[in-house]
């Protein structure tokens, strides 16, 4: 290195510097326009950002936007006040909205394919990437799951376990072929092999549902990780079979389109705003209002199974039951004695209520919210029945199920 | 706080901009220097002290040795080691303290605690600064800085204060008294400006993401594990010659003129071409501050490799405080004292391409010694590479999809690391100057403007240097 020669680069920067420098009239003017306007793009943007009234939601997004941090000298010597203002910054940045369209845009101009962990199939249809399997989370979960069907069977009530797929189990025939089914095949096995070990019957939901989006239903959203409603009624017709119930025929019901411009989970994280939004149906059918849902949370309570209140904003499939609730009744008017079905269950299950209903008083329990035995519920309301209804990812996502284990003696 | 960021490029850069130019030309070290505090303190407010210290001490040690270096050499001497020895302990304090405690417990079982304070940010970069300052006037090849907020605007300046260049004093000493400032030499930063930001937040980040998702998972295949350190090739590389190009168009802007730090290492012919077009104000500064003083070449064969191998230990031990650093410089020193001996007349002889692979070949392995601070891990992903480790295959559908969702990307990185479109543009340039000032203004507005837009919605805009 004692070698070294006069840098080229150096000399390469002063010739650049003489080129741009050396420049006639001309020259000088387009300098001049320029850098007037990097400077407005910095300046107006700096000035919008401050002037512009701060947004606390982001229905584009779905998601809560930082507002200005408080200062207190602490904060600023520790750090976090800086750290919030980045935040801050990002969240309420002029055009926020549109610059992350033009992001996503960016990144599929460059062909890749995916933007923000997303991918994009064909016909608008956004799907999750995900490629690894959390076995450890599939074993707690399913162990617990078996322990507490186990529980249900000891107090004579029967119980059925159905696990429906995402939208990469379902709708992978829009991703390009080499990359179709091979993650969702594996997440499959190492659940059949969980569930084998923990000896857990499961009814699997993913490739009749899969089979019928091949051929072209409408049975997952394109922008949504959940089932349409015609998916899960394929979904019910499948656990209702098994319970020795017989689901009403398609045709009996009046199909009615709650909002056509259904915007899900998956269109908010991919960014891609200019992907159509989908249709959100409400299957009817004579009766449907004489039903009562009550959310036992707070002891408010709806007659029929939607909360349209829903339908205007962003989150349109919480109108289903009025979404994620830790303890929901669903009760037929009337006071017909129908058996009671126990209902534990994660997001997918609540478009599945209105198709479950007409069979079964629901008492519907999220595990992931209620914090009380699940158990004590089966005596508590005198269960008939237990259906455990989830989507796959609640049991490799996190391993909630464990709670179920909470008052088995 | 780093350029790269919503709150500089909105924030703070706006307002120092109308600051700086606001201020009448005698004051604006003054501005400068008060708000490079401020972009120092961002993030850690308490250093601003320690910041201000080390300006302290080293002007007053500048100014002593300035005083005596005619007069007494000897005491002249006194005053430039006591600096450094204070400038080093502050550094070794700070960033190697934790290195040591750890090492020897894992020599000898001790178990000492901890010395729980982050580290300064650009603590290595500008503590070089410092020392450059002291030895040059030492040398007589600059003279002590007698105006306090002078000398403290060159250790604080902020476009280069956290990631380099270093820039040595008696490099911008004229420039501290007086700088010329213009509308062209503005634009001319402006485009520099947007081309470190396009390398940095568009090139490296896009890189960096795929790199890191691999490098993440659990299990991975062989085509994948290429891919992902292919890519963190790139993104090292992007990430900081963007960051060099930000700070150098930041500093033209203000009538700065820095040398430029990066000049297409990945064309060099040979690991010794490499070390002269990688980060080029860092193995300067080793070159004249180091390998020099302790004789070069002058004192014999043997003398001289040792002055090396103290080089590389060194360069590789100030890219971090973690033995891997420090492994990542021995095997330079290595491949150097090969190629001085024999290897570069064989490399001569060869076929250009031949030398070129081999030189990419060896650098692409160099950054698996530099990227995992765990030696275990940088092997495990060595032998993923080769089919073992976390390999579960060649490829599988993910990698599949990684490779050929990349392929666009990597032509634009393969292409933007050749000094072909600069020739292009230079040529250009002089012919139709008009047409390609107008185009090029576009280009970099556009750069900006994008660049925005994954800042906004970033998923993934690291800073690399916060070890250096």
């Amino acid at each position: 290195m004692a070698d070294m020669k006069t840098p080229e680069c150096d000399r390469e920067a002063a010739r650049l510097l003489t080129i741009q420098m050396g420049g006639g009239k001309k020259a000088q003017f387009l300098d001049r326009a320029f850098v007037i306007l990097f400077a407005a793009l910095l300046f107006a943007l700096a000035i919008l950002f401050w002037a512009l009234p701060d947004r606390t939601f982001s229905e584009t997004e779905n998601k809560d936007l930082t507002q200005l941090p408080p200062f207190t000298v602490k904060r600023l010597i520790d750090g976090s006040y800086t750290a919030d203002i980045a935040e801050y910054m990002a969240d309420q940045f002029p055009g926020r909205d549109f610059f992350i369209r033009v992001k996503a845009a960016s990144e599929l101009a460059l062909g890749k394919g995916s933007n923000n962990g997303v991918l994009f199939g064909e016909d608008g249809t956004l799907i999750p990437r995900s490629e690894t399997v959390n076995t450890e989370n599939l074993r707690d979960n399913l162990s617990a799951i078996a322990a507490f069907a186990d529980w249900c069977e000891n107090h004579g009530v029967p119980a059925t376990v159905a696990i429906s797929g995402r939208s990469a189990d379902v709708l992978h025939h829009t991703l390009p072929d080499y990359y179709g089914s091979a993650y969702s095949d594996a997440l499959w096995t190492a659940m059949d092999e969980a569930a084998a070990d923990a000896d857990l019957p499961i009814l699997s939901l993913r490739d009749p549902l899969h089979e019928r989006a091949k051929a072209g239903e409408y049975v997952y959203y394109r922008t949504d990780h959940h089932w349409t409603t015609l998916g899960a009624y394929y979904g019910s017709e499948i656990i209702l079979t098994e319970m020795g119930e017989t689901i009403a025929p398609l045709a009996s019901y009046t199909r009615e389109t709650a909002s056509d411009a259904f915007f899900g989970t998956t269109w908010s994280t991919a960014g891609a705003s200019w992907i159509a939004p989908d249709t959100m149906e409400y299957f009817r059918f004579a009766g449907d209002t004489d039903f009562t849902t009550t959310i036992v949370d707070n002891g408010t309570s709806f007659a029929g199974f939607y909360d349209t209140s829903y339908l205007t904003k962003k989150d349109k499939y919480s109108s289903f039951i009025g979404g994620n609730n830790a303890l929901v009744t669903v009760t037929k008017n009337g006071g017909e004695d129908r058996p009671t079905l126990l209902l534990i269950k994660d997001s997918f299950a609540h478009s599945t209520v209105p198709f479950l209903a007409q069979h079964f008083d629901l008492i519907i329990v999220d595990i992931r919210y209620y914090k009380k035995s699940t158990a004590a519920l089966v005596d508590e309301y005198g269960v008939d029945r237990m259906l455990l209804l989830y989507n796959i990812d609640s049991l490799t996502s996190s391993a909630s199920s464990v709670l179920l284990r909470a008052g088995l003696q | 706080m780093v350029f790269s960021s919503l709150e500089f490029m909105f924030l703070y850069f706006p307002v120092v901009l109308l600051l700086y130019f606001v201020t009448p030309l005698k004051w604006r070290n003054v501005t400068l220097f008060v708000t490079s505090l401020i972009f120092y303190g961002w993030g850690e407010p308490l250093y601003v002290f320690l910041m201000l210290a080390t300006i302290t001490v080293d002007y007053f040690f500048g100014w002593m040795v300035g005083k005596y270096r005619e007069s007494n050499r000897k005491r002249a001497r006194a005053y430039m080691v006591a600096a450094i020895v204070i400038n080093l302990a502050i550094l070794g304090f700070f960033k190697y303290a934790n290195l040591v405690v750890d090492t020897i417990t894992a020599l000898t079982g001790v178990t000492l605690t901890h010395i729980d304070v982050p580290l300064p940010v650009g603590i290595s970069f500008y503590t070089f600064q410092a020392l450059s300052y002291v030895i040059d006037v030492y040398r007589m090849d600059a003279n002590a800085q007698k105006n306090y907020t002078a000398f403290g605007t060159y250790v604080t300046l902020f476009p280069q204060l956290i990631a380099g260049p270093i820039v040595r004093y008696k490099d911008v000493d004229d420039q501290l008294r007086s700088r010329t400032h213009s509308m062209e030499r503005f634009a001319s930063g402006v485009r520099t400006l947007a081309a470190g930001m396009g390398k940095k937040v568009l090139l490296a980040n896009a890189a960096g993401e795929i790199w890191a998702r691999i490098s993440e998972a659990p299990e991975t295949t062989v085509a994948a594990a290429w891919l992902g350190i292919i890519m963190y090739t790139f993104q090292i590389y992007f990430d900081f010659s963007g960051y060099s190009d930000m700070a150098i168009g930041l500093g033209k802007m203000m009538g700065f003129s820095f040398r430029e730090n990066f000049y297409y290492p990945y064309m060099a012919n040979s690991v010794t071409d490499f070390w002269r077009r990688w980060h080029i104000s860092l193995s300067t500064w080793f070159r004249e501050y180091v390998y020099i003083p302790l004789g070069g070449n002058r004192k014999g064969r043997g003398r001289q490799i040792f002055n090396l191998l103290a080089v590389w230990f060194l360069t590789g031990l100030w890219h971090g405080a973690s033995w891997n650093f420090v492994t990542w410089g021995l095997y330079y020193f290595v491949l150097l004292m090969l190629e001085k001996t024999f290897l570069l007349k064989l490399l001569d002889k060869l076929p250009k391409f031949v030398a070129h692979i081999y030189t990419l070949i060896t650098v692409v392995f160099g950054w698996l010694l530099f990227v995992f601070t765990d030696f275990s891990a940088g092997m495990r992903y060595l032998a993923t590479m080769f089919g073992f480790g976390r390999a579960t295959g060649f490829i599988d559908a993910g990698g599949v999809f990684d490779w050929t969702s990349s392929l666009i990307l990597l032509a634009i990185l393969i292409i933007a690391s050749t000094p072909y479109p600069k020739k292009l543009l230079y040529k250009l340039w002089e012919k139709y100057d008009a047409p390609v000032r107008a185009v090029t203004a576009v280009l970099c507005l556009a750069v900006f403007f994008i660049a925005l837009a994954y800042l906004v919605n970033s998923s993934y805009n690291p800073f690399l240097y916060y070890r250096f």
